[in-house]
């Protein structure tokens, strides 16, 4: 999967799914969600092709780093980070799963 | 605390049950490898062809060579071998050659396998029926598009760098994010 792909599909499945969540910190939740996937996108990325790295490490990983920065970043409330990050990883993953084969 | 340990429980339920199907298990398109030629001037009225590609080394004896399916070798040809992905059992391959004279019999033949690394074959000439080669190997590097699928480009370094700045761009950000959130609270 290209490098533009990649981001605008994250970008947009996460944007989509956490804005039930965040209606109302659009802004910032919009950025944090542009910079994890900016980050996650590529990087995972370059695991899944070159390393026989484990990618149920890296799906649970990812849940992780989401619910902390949207704990963090947009609005300190666990019970709405942790379903948040799940719902949108695991929509995100399964994209990534469908683009790279 | 103690409420939010049935809601774990759910997500790791359910992500087990999403792991199931999600393609976790799929073989991984790794970089694909490829052969490549040169100096076929060199063959002197001899041919060179692929005969056929097996998964085994040993399949190859049981095959019968057709004239038909047999590939001739020249400067500009390659074979392309993608490990991985969706097309998982084309994995390592054993790429099988043979070395023709004029009446078409075979007078040499060699075996390449093909895995992780790249091939070029630098043939320098034909002694006594027998083919004169050297072989260098290359580590096989994924291809990465960045903008659109450029197939065989060869900017896949300049791609992958690409991939690497973007990645560490997004931390850098969300590092600046976390600075600036922890300034606005203590000030």
């Amino acid at each position: 999967m290209t490098l533009l792909i990649a981001l605008f599909g994250f970008f947009i499945i996460k944007g989509l799914l956490w804005l039930p969540f965040y209606f109302k910190q659009a802004r910032v939740y919009l950025l944090v969600n542009l910079f994890t996937s900016m980050l996650v996108a590529p990087f995972i990325t370059l695991l899944y092709h070159e390393t026989d790295f484990d990618f149920t490490i890296v799906y649970a990983g990812m849940i992780v780093l989401d619910s902390l920065m949207l704990f963090f970043l947009v609005q300190r409330n666990g019970w709405k980070a942790v379903p948040a990050a799940f719902l949108a990883n695991t929509i995100a993953i399964v994209f990534f799963f469908l683009g790279n084969g | 605390m103690k409420s939010k340990i049935p809601l774990l429980l759910v997500a790791l339920l359910l992500g087990q049950a999403v792991w199931a199907d999600a393609g976790f298990s799929i073989g991984r398109r790794k970089a694909p490898t490829r052969v490549t030629f040169e100096g076929t001037a060199n063959l002197s009225g001899y041919t060179l062809v692929r005969m056929f590609y097996t998964y085994n080394d040993s399949d190859w004896k049981k095959l019968n060579p057709q004239r038909g399916r047999m590939d001739t070798i020249n400067d500009t040809y390659y074979d392309y071998v993608q490990d991985g992905g969706r097309r998982w059992e084309e994995s390592d391959r054993y790429l099988h050659y043979a070395l023709l004279d004029t009446a078409g019999k075979i007078t040499d033949s060699f075996t390449l396998f093909m895995k992780k690394y790249d091939n070029h074959l630098r043939i320098t000439g034909v002694n006594g029926g027998k083919l004169q080669y050297t072989i260098k190997k290359k580590k096989a590097v994924f291809q990465y598009g960045v903008i659109a699928d450029d197939g065989e480009g060869e900017n896949h370094r300049l791609a992958r760098t690409i991939f690497i700045l973007c990645s560490l761009t997004g931390l850098a950000a969300l590092i600046v994010l976390f600075v600036k959130k922890r300034k606005t609270q203590l000030a």
